[in-house]
């Protein structure tokens, strides 16, 4: 019987997108500010 | 003279002078020294040592505070350069710059081996162990011969930030790290007994990193101390 | 003012439908493992990002030694965009590994090879901007940095094989673990090159948006001047 691991798993899944999301984010304001 | 001969004896002038600048002034080593002690004092009760260390503790306190107070000793030494612009003088000297960092490097690597060989019968004392086997002084010659060499290449780099002296420790620890752990198990290794021949992967990987850093050292050096 | 490149847009487009679609079959196609439960499927992604961090880091390097024989400043922007990059690869590689390991291993952390060299190269990415940060002019800023990033690059295997060895010594005890081997079933085989796939599109995506970001820096600070 497979451990419930379904929370962890949303949380892992959530954090890698959420960084990936939030880095393109930030490049691009980063640009927009620097364009000004 | 060839120019290496030219070369080899850069090098040597080097070596020779930051020998006798230390000789004459003797402020290097001796702060080297007592940092080393302080560091052991201040493990000793931070982990709560006493005599009759396990090997692996022994190691480990011998090589932190060897490399606390080398890193000290690498900061000095390029330090004294700055001063007075002497590294401007060196760098006229028409040989290929990498003999200043070869010439450093092995004063450097004297000075740090001083200390060990000054540490090895205080800790035994301390802790009431033989530290002195033939062994352990080739591990601590290697150790302290990757250590000084890679050192040596960044405080280079250190000398030349607003931060100076902060910098050393934070470049240079990260990236010493393969030479800290292999020292240190070697160290052990020897302390508990285990002879050379189960250590041979430990001691090769200090040759590895004491040829890689040398090499980089040969290389970047010049680079790093353009103007 | 440089456009952007359709290529680029290209790239991004591509990242984008590929990450999403690598989530879906992560989430649906894949066989959910016995023993670890669904938060296995962290690792497909955990382990293509600290590849993409590795890869960066070699990417970073590879700007050095660009910049060291040429002396051009794009070769310094993309040892500056890599670096970056892979601290935030690194970042999620860490996290996500934390993870993985809480639920597996009943601890936050494990002094697994894998894990701890990739929080060593964590630190010496940030070393990388200290020191830029430290230093004065971007002459300066480009030379003694690519000077590091190479040292840094030749300590990166030999801390993980030190590593890997003193962990064959001193093997962790770790309180009601399994092992965190498990078998690869043809799914998780495939779901796992096609994460390893996209990540390096997103590397390289990412490296490109960041170093368009260097270049107008680099523009703006001249026009100042």
């Amino acid at each position: 019987m497979p451990a419930n691991t379904l929370t962890e798993m949303i949380m892992g899944l959530g954090v890698i997108t959420g960084i990936l999301l939030l880095y393109a984010f930030s490049l691009a304001l980063r640009y927009r500010r620097t364009k000004r | 003279m060839t120019s290496f001969a030219q070369y080899l004896r850069a090098i040597w002038c080097i070596f020779r002078k930051d020998l006798q600048v230390e000789w004459r002034g003797r402020q290097g080593v001796p702060v080297m020294l007592v940092f080393a002690l302080l560091v052991v004092f201040l493990f000793h009760y931070a982990l709560q040592l006493s005599p009759g260390l396990q090997a692996g503790l022994a190691a480990g306190l011998l090589w932190i505070s060897l490399a606390f107070a080398s890193t000290l000793g690498l900061n000095r030494s390029i330090s004294l350069e700055r001063e007075n612009h002497a590294l401007d003088g060196l760098l006229l000297i028409p040989v290929d710059r990498s003999a200043i960092y070869f010439g450093k490097s092995l004063s450097n690597f004297v000075f740090t081996g001083l200390i060990a060989m000054i540490l090895l019968p205080i800790l035994s004392l301390f802790y009431q162990q033989n530290m002195f086997h033939p062994a352990l002084i080739l591990v601590i010659l290697l150790g302290a011969g990757a250590y000084t060499g890679l050192g040596t290449l960044l405080s280079a780099l250190s000398i030349q930030s607003r931060t100076r002296d902060v910098l050393l420790p934070i470049l240079l620890y990260p990236l010493a790290l393969p030479i800290l752990i292999a020292a240190v198990e070697a160290s052990r290794g020897i302390l508990a007994g285990q002879p050379l021949r189960d250590l041979q992967t430990w001691l090769l990987l200090l040759l590895a990193c004491q040829i890689l850093f040398s090499a980089a050292g040969l290389m970047l050096f010049e680079t790093t101390l353009e103007e | 003012m440089h456009k952007k490149p359709p290529l680029l847009t290209l790239l991004d487009v591509l990242s984008a439908i590929s990450f999403t679609a690598a989530l879906a079959l992560i989430l649906f196609f894949t066989p959910t493992e016995l023993t670890m439960g669904p938060v296995q499927k962290v690792f497909y992604f955990h382990v293509a990002s600290a590849w993409a961090g590795m890869l960066s880091f070699i990417l970073a390097a590879a700007g050095g030694i660009g910049y060291l024989a040429t002396r051009k400043t794009r070769w310094d922007w993309l040892s500056l965009s890599a670096v970056e990059v892979g601290l935030v690869f690194g970042l999620i590689a860490i996290l996500s590994g934390m993870i993985w390991a809480r639920p597996i291993w009943n601890t936050w952390w494990v002094w697994d090879p894998r894990l701890t060299t990739t929080a060593i190269m964590e630190i010496i990415y940030l070393v990388y901007f200290l020191l830029r940060s430290s230093l004065d002019t971007p002459e300066t800023k480009a030379r003694l940095g690519a000077v590091y990033v190479i040292v840094s690059v030749i300590t990166v295997p030999l801390t993980f094989l030190s590593i890997r060895l003193f962990r064959t010594i001193h093997p962790v005890v770790i309180a009601g673990g399994g092992g965190s081997v498990f078998k690869m079933t043809p799914r998780m085989l495939l779901a796992f090159g096609i994460s390893l796939v996209v990540f390096t599109l997103i590397l390289a995506d990412f490296v490109c948006h960041r170093f368009r970001l260097a270049r107008l820096n680099s523009q703006e600070d001249e026009e100042v001047s």
